[in-house]
């Protein structure tokens, strides 16, 4: 069941970067891998004050507290190389760059996957999309 | 079959796929739940990527330093934490 589970899990994400890599490779690919970005952004910033809210009225031991916070963290750093690879595919559309950009979304993606895993225990994951405009 | 094309059948199977796994697990195990949220997101960005080749607008205006400013916001809990009060105080 847990190895079913895991595959499950990792398939999903599989097609969110298959997604996400899609948009990215379009025939417009620069505003629709901001697009991407921008949404996947707008979730986790608002599950992450959610998470606060309830820290502060005590419904979060700090440990686990704690482990959101560096998994934020580690988010947060991955999605800044994807900025800047973006932006410099934007400002140069170099094979180079456009590694760059696969590479950082491969390197978001298990981030993303690791955060949404702990803060899914404590925030509606499918409201927050719905406030986010998805 | 053109990419917009694509898009909307991929929309539609994964939105597919997402009311299956809702109808037939009731009880709601925990890879469940994982399981929607990745289908849920892969639908939504799918949707997001659909609207913008559509209406292709701000975002593929954006300028490199745009684009920094908007995906590229800094690793800032303290943040997170004024808006968290903030709501509460509300």
């Amino acid at each position: 069941m847990r190895q079913h589970a895991l595959f499950t899990i990792r398939a999903a994400f599989a097609l969110l970067l298959a997604v996400l890599y899609l948009a990215g490779c379009a025939t417009t690919p620069i505003g629709k891998a901001i697009q991407a970005a921008d949404l996947q952004q707008k979730i986790v910033r608002e599950a992450a004050v959610q998470v606060a809210m309830i820290h502060l009225q005590g419904g979060i031991a700090e440990p686990m507290y704690a482990d959101i916070k560096k998994a934020y963290a580690d988010w947060a750093a991955a999605q800044v190389a994807l900025a800047q690879s973006i932006a410099a595919w934007k400002a140069v559309g170099t094979v180079e760059n456009d590694q760059r950009v696969t590479a950082a979304l491969q390197r978001v993606g298990p981030l993303a996957e690791a955060y949404f895993k702990l803060v899914g225990r404590w925030v509606n994951l499918a409201d927050i999309q719905k406030k986010a405009g998805a | 079959m053109g990419f917009i094309e694509g898009l909307k059948a991929a929309d539609g199977a994964l939105s597919l796929i997402l009311q299956i796994v809702k109808t037939l697990t009731p009880a709601d195990p925990e890879w469940v739940k994982y399981a929607r949220i990745g289908l849920g997101m892969a639908s939504s960005i799918a949707r997001a990527a659909l609207a913008n080749a559509e209406q292709p607008g701000r975002y593929d205006d954006l300028t490199p330093e745009e684009i920094v400013t908007l995906l590229g916001f800094p690793d800032d809990w303290e943040a997170i934490e004024v808006e968290a009060k903030a709501r509460l105080a509300e």
